[in-house]
């Protein structure tokens, strides 16, 4: 088991990281995760803009703070157990 | 007797044929919309969350004279059903019976009964509109601030010429408070905010035979 700790610091680290990545790569969504985006075009006779939904998945702030927050926590046991395999 | 008789009949008839005349010159715009661009936007800013959809189902149809536009009327119908969000998980609460309960309530009306304050620029008519408005099974009479913008013989240009006609554009925003329509007042405020703002962008077309 304590030969675990530096698998889960990495893990913890990498964990965060590649949550920040995916919301990062969805445009740094401020809001919770979307299902589907808004996509506008106007309408050249009316001038008037057509709303159309695509289904895709945007990672909202709760995604990112679950992520970091699972990181944070899989690091801190790598270095609780770390300190304990040491002492 | 029979002079006063005539010019009676004379000023009957003048007025029939003028009565007549007026209705001639309005005409009804359909706004179901087989392109799917006409929509409704909406925004709630609340502290915590701000939610914002849109609504595609529209449907109605309005009476517009572009020479007496103070006497359009008519009824725009949005279908509860079509409100989009984009969270599917928010998009349920919304439809749910705690929100707008779409299932029993599934239309959302405003009926207009006339225009005030009209100003024409051209074919750009910016007004007021007085109607009721109903939500969630509440109705409220309500005044809101308009642009028409009249295209005759557009519509041609977008049914690629299979039938020609008018087209009738009218925008709208304006806000209304969701406790009025009894959608759980003084609730949930600080995630989901009091005040709704519509954006209305829609076209009618009237086919001309």
């Amino acid at each position: 088991m304590l030969c675990c700790s530096p698998i889960l610091r990495i893990a913890g680290v990498s964990t965060a990281f590649a949550t920040f990545v995916l919301w990062a790569a969805g445009g740094f969504n401020t809001g919770w995760t979307k299902n589907r985006i808004e996509v506008r075009e106007e309408d050249p006779i009316t001038g008037l803009e057509a709303i159309r939904y695509e289904e895709t998945f945007l990672a909202g702030l709760e995604v990112l703070a679950a992520g970091v927050f699972l990181g944070v926590v899989l690091f801190a046991i790598g270095i609780f157990l770390g300190r304990k395999r040491s002492s | 007797m029979i002079k006063t008789a005539t010019i009676l009949l004379s000023v009957l008839t003048m007025t029939a044929v003028l009565s007549a005349d007026e209705h001639a010159a309005a005409s009804k715009f359909d706004f179901k919309d087989p392109k799917g661009v006409n929509n409704v936007s909406f925004t709630l800013d609340a502290p915590l969350e701000s939610i914002s959809g849109s609504a595609s189902g529209i449907s109605g149809t309005v009476e517009f004279d572009p020479m007496h536009p103070e006497g359009t009327n008519g009824m725009i119908v949005v279908d509860a059903t079509s409100l989009t969000v984009t969270n599917d998980s928010m998009q349920n609460h919304m439809h749910g019976d705690g929100w707008l309960d779409t299932a029993t309530h599934g239309e959302i009306t405003f009926e207009v009964t006339g225009l005030s304050h009209v100003e024409k620029n051209g074919m750009v008519i910016e007004a007021h509109a007085t109607g009721i408005f109903s939500l969630k099974g509440v109705s409220k009479e309500i005044t809101v601030p308009v642009k028409l913008t009249y295209l005759p013989g557009r519509l041609g240009d977008r049914t690629n010429g299979r039938t020609q006609g008018d087209l009738l554009v009218i925008r709208s925003t304006f806000s209304i408070n969701r406790s009025e329509f009894g959608i759980k007042p003084g609730q949930s405020l600080d995630k989901v905010a009091d005040d709704i703002e519509l954006k209305l962008s829609i076209a009618g077309a009237s086919p001309k035979s």
